[in-house]
């Protein structure tokens, strides 16, 4: 009997077959594969602080190595800080010079989460800045989506996310209401408010520089407020 | 109904077809999105190459041994499916074995999905041929594609960074980079602009190889 392929039965039936099928197999995979993905994922953000603290090259060291480091230098804060104002809570990672169980173990910098909607979809980093919170140390984006060769270099150009390293945070938020400007024309000397605060745009990727610009903007303002009244409430928890 | 089986074709003539005679990016001219966007490192460039090579010979297989039984009517819709399909196992592998290569390709990995050169040849070829031809078709249209991206790839990375397989533990240093050194990194060539350049000259290379053959002068032209 010959198969009549186009029949509306025989239509939705093989379409629906196919579909569970195909679909089956990948959440087969996708469920086999959860735990080296959760894995890798704590991985990379590993390499990213031991980048983001300059505590070496994570490229030329084995993953243990980079679990060792970051669990001998990096403390986080628990319970995490809160923003009084909006009530947002931030994770704050504590970096030290060396083991942070030494007695003479010195804070090089405080750490957050940092993220938002890039040009495709979200971007999550970390920000570091000294303990004084008087300027930013670095940055790193070991999450996005952004396309690669240009706003993707968000995680590739070194040179790039250095920029931020000369970042100085005033007091307090100017009136402009930004800590950062990314893009636009560098500042021609002091008497320019983006002075000190100037950071290039990815050539080629302005939607993803400015996106960059924004949330970083966003989270530092809360985070200085959340770190401001954690230092009033908890101080020993800071050191 | 199921198409008509054309006449039988050649698995090994297939695969050659596809792989240099009708190239799918220096002579059919697609594909040129990824080609200059993930071309800039050869290690990410041989992985991404992988993966569609990956894609489009699982995806003709499949389609070719469903053709008798799909129907006409949604076989745009189950080819994608079946890509896509593969696509996501190329995603998650990566995603578990190579995860900072992942995070700087993914986007493109998943763009392998709507990439011409694999619904064009589920739909001029493996749609209507036996499964060992189309598997040969589709490992051509893939190995054709990896050419011309692994040569972009090594005059990008070389000009641009001075190495090859950067970001591997097989690094190799070819021109040296330093302050004082007599070579200075051509920047632009890690950037898209240089991926114009240099893809621009390998397929004007490719096809004036290919317009040399004896009789090529009519199949050669655009």
């Amino acid at each position: 009997m010959k198969l009549n392929t186009d029949s509306p039965p025989y239509v939705i039936g093989f379409a629906a077959i196919v579909s569970a099928v195909f679909t089956a197999a990948i959440m087969t995979l996708h469920v086999a594969t959860a735990d080296a993905v959760r894995r890798n994922e704590a991985v990379l953000e590993d390499k990213a602080k031991v980048e983001l603290f300059d505590y070496g090259d994570p490229a030329r060291m084995t993953g243990e190595q980079i679990a060792a480091i970051v669990g001998r230098r990096v403390v986080e804060l628990k319970p995490p800080l809160v923003d009084p104002n909006s009530g947002r809570q931030f994770r704050l990672y504590k970096a030290y010079d060396t083991d942070h169980r030494k007695p003479g173990a010195r804070l090089i910098a405080y750490a957050f989460p940092i993220g938002g909607i890039g040009f495709w979809a979200r971007i999550d980093g970390l920000l570091a800045v000294d303990p004084n919170a008087a300027r930013i140390v670095g940055v790193v984006f070991p999450s996005h989506s952004e396309t690669p060769g240009l706003g993707g270099r968000i995680s590739t150009d070194k040179d790039w996310r250095e920029g931020f390293g000369k970042v100085k945070l005033p007091g307090g938020v100017r009136g402009d209401g930004r800590y950062v400007f990314v893009g636009g024309d560098t500042p021609p000397g002091e008497s320019d408010p983006r002075f000190g605060r100037h950071v290039d745009a990815i050539t080629g990727a302005t939607g993803t520089s400015d996106a960059v610009g924004r949330f970083i903007n966003r989270d530092l303002h809360h985070f200085l407020q959340a770190l401001r009244k954690a230092r009033e409430d908890r101080p020993n928890d800071l050191r | 109904m199921a198409q008509q089986p054309q006449k039988p074709v050649r698995p090994f003539g297939a695969l050659l077809q596809q792989a240099w005679g009708e190239n799918p990016v220096f002579r059919q001219v697609l594909g040129i999105c990824s080609a200059l966007a993930v071309t800039n490192l050869v290690f990410n460039t041989a992985l991404m190459c992988l993966g569609l090579i990956w894609a489009t010979t699982m995806s003709s297989l499949t389609v070719s041994l469903i053709r008798n039984v799909t129907p006409r009517r949604v076989r745009i819709m189950v080819s994608v499916l079946i890509i896509a399909v593969y696509v996501i196992v190329v995603d998650i592998c990566f995603r578990v074995l190579f995860p900072e290569v992942h995070r700087d390709i993914a986007a493109y990995v998943g763009l392998i999905v709507t990439n011409c050169i694999v619904l064009g040849r589920l739909e001029a070829f493996a749609s209507r041929n036996r499964p060992l031809a189309s598997v040969c078709d589709g490992l051509g249209a893939g190995l054709g594609y990896s050419l011309i991206l692994m040569a972009v790839a090594i005059v990008r990375e070389l000009l641009g960074f001075g190495t090859l397989l950067r970001g591997t533990p097989w690094k190799l240093t070819l021109l040296p980079t330093g302050p004082e050194s007599w070579w200075r990194p051509w920047t632009i060539m890690i950037t898209p602009p240089g991926a114009f350049f240099v893809l621009a000259i390998i397929v004007w290379a490719a096809r004036a190889a290919a317009l040399r053959r004896p009789g090529a002068s009519q199949e050669a032209a655009p």
